[in-house]
């Protein structure tokens, strides 16, 4: 029921991606590009917070629909750096309870290492040449703000749902 | 060390590793043109999905954006009305021009596809969803194979132009935004470009400069009149593109990286955020 429900959330979130970079005033500058990673972040959220393994399942099959829908000259790189990055944070950080701070500092760790990850594989294929820097400055930095100040937002409003979704399966 | 490293998840994860690798190594060398149906099919039914949200959040925002406009609304009105006699001129003349050309082509017994050359469609078209990766600017729309888009169609708003079709399904297409030009990868087609009310100009839009903002347009002869300030079309050489859409106006013209030619920096016509309504070209005989 739960896993139903999550995977429902994260479609739903993953159409939402798709319009709002272009309808919220996210930029005060024309050159800065924000990349919304809804998706992920909730993906984060189950990893902690719901079941690890179900976590890394839905990071592969959610990258893989991303390079089916968007088809970004290389297939299966979301499903690669979306899925490694998961599993890396997932074994990487064992704790079995993470509270507000330590989570959100666990969702920019791993938003910029996902950033560069994507980053890194166009240099690597040469599909992109802009610097590192540069990317920092005008993609990373401003993605990871709008990203953070979600992850924020939606983190009462998701434990709420978890606890009230698996009281409702006992019960 | 960590438990990540144990025998049997690092194999998992050189397998993984290689398999990924090879996946991607794969799929940027090859160049799909066709995608198998189930893909197209899964495409379709996401991007009606998509449409569903990204036209109301149009709307929405469209509505915000109105009000805040309200201000200049009077400006832009006296500016309006004058161009709009400026219209009412060009239309006159267009008008003669127009028999003129009519009774030419007779005279010089033009065959039926030559006449039908320059009669260009223009099929509006909403957009459902943006691409919201950052090193990929493509938009799709809601006209697909169905509605006689085919690969290679130019795309633009009223202001000038701003892509061409990339991929083309059933229902939906992606386009290609010019933002996304570079001449270094294969993925990407440069368009011929000329002035404005000179022919003999020519000049191929190749890349975008994502740090200035502008198109870089090379290959253009020292001996060539382009100057600042000059307005810039497509020029339908190769015969690839339609003729005569607004690409954007000159900023400034320097010697290219080996001397021989000349680039230009072009500021594009349109914008290509908040983008709602586009127009897709169609040649005729396509």
């Amino acid at each position: 029921m739960l896993r139903t429900w999550i995977g429902f959330i994260l479609f739903m979130f993953f159409l939402i991606e798709g319009t709002i970079v272009q309808w919220l005033p996210l930029t005060w500058d024309e050159r800065l590009h924000v990349t919304p990673h809804f998706t992920f972040i909730l993906i984060l959220y189950t990893c902690f917070y719901v079941q690890r393994s179900f976590a890394i399942i839905l990071a592969f099959s959610i990258g893989f629909f991303y390079d089916l829908i968007y088809y970004n000259q290389l297939f299966g790189l979301y499903a690669f750096s979306i899925g490694f990055i998961v599993y890396l944070i997932s074994y990487t950080i064992k704790r079995s309870f993470l509270g507000f701070f330590m989570f959100t500092l666990v969702v920019m760790l791993s938003l910029i290492l996902l950033d560069s990850t994507i980053y890194g594989i166009y240099y690597l294929f040469k599909l992109t040449n802009e610097s590192y820097i540069w990317v920092i400055s005008q993609q990373i930095l401003p993605s990871l703000y709008v990203n953070v100040i979600f992850s924020m937002m939606i983190y009462l409003p998701f434990r709420s749902f978890v606890v009230r979704i698996s009281f409702k399966q006992k019960g | 060390m960590f438990k990540l490293f144990g025998n049997k998840k690092l194999f998992l994860l050189l397998l993984g590793l290689i398999f990924f690798t090879a996946l991607m190594g794969i799929s940027s060398i090859e160049k799909r043109d066709n995608l198998i149906w189930p893909e197209k099919f899964l495409k379709d039914s996401v991007s009606w999905m998509q449409g569903l949200i990204y036209r109301p959040a149009g709307y929405i925002a469209g509505f915000f954006e109105n009000i805040g406009d309200l201000r200049v609304i009077h400006e832009e009105n006296k500016t309006l009305k004058l161009t709009l006699s400026q219209y009412a001129r060009d239309r006159a003349k267009l008008n003669t021009l127009e028999e003129e050309n009519k009774r030419l082509t007779e005279m010089l017994q033009f065959t039926e596809e030559q006449k039908e050359l320059n009669n260009y469609k223009f099929h509006i078209a909403h957009v459902v969803a943006v691409n919201p990766d950052a090193f990929n600017d493509t938009i799709t729309i809601n006209l697909g194979s169905k509605h006689g888009m085919k690969l290679n169609m130019l795309v633009t708003t009223t202001d000038g132009l701003i892509g061409r079709i990339s991929e083309v399904n059933p229902l939906f297409s992606t386009v290609q935004l010019l933002t996304d030009l570079n001449d270094q990868f294969n993925n990407s087609i440069g368009i011929s470009a000329t002035v404005l009310g000179s022919d003999q100009s020519f000049g191929i839009i190749q890349s975008y400069d994502e740090n200035e903002n502008v198109l870089i347009m090379s290959q253009i002869n020292q001996n060539d009149t382009l100057k600042e300030g000059d307005i810039i079309i497509t020029s339908g050489l190769g015969k690839l593109f339609p003729e005569g859409i607004e690409i954007g106006t000159v900023l400034s013209r320097e010697v290219g990286d080996y001397g021989l030619t000349h680039i230009a920096k072009i500021a594009p016509s349109a914008k290509f955020d908040n983008l709602r309504e586009v127009f897709v070209v169609e040649k005729p005989g396509m």
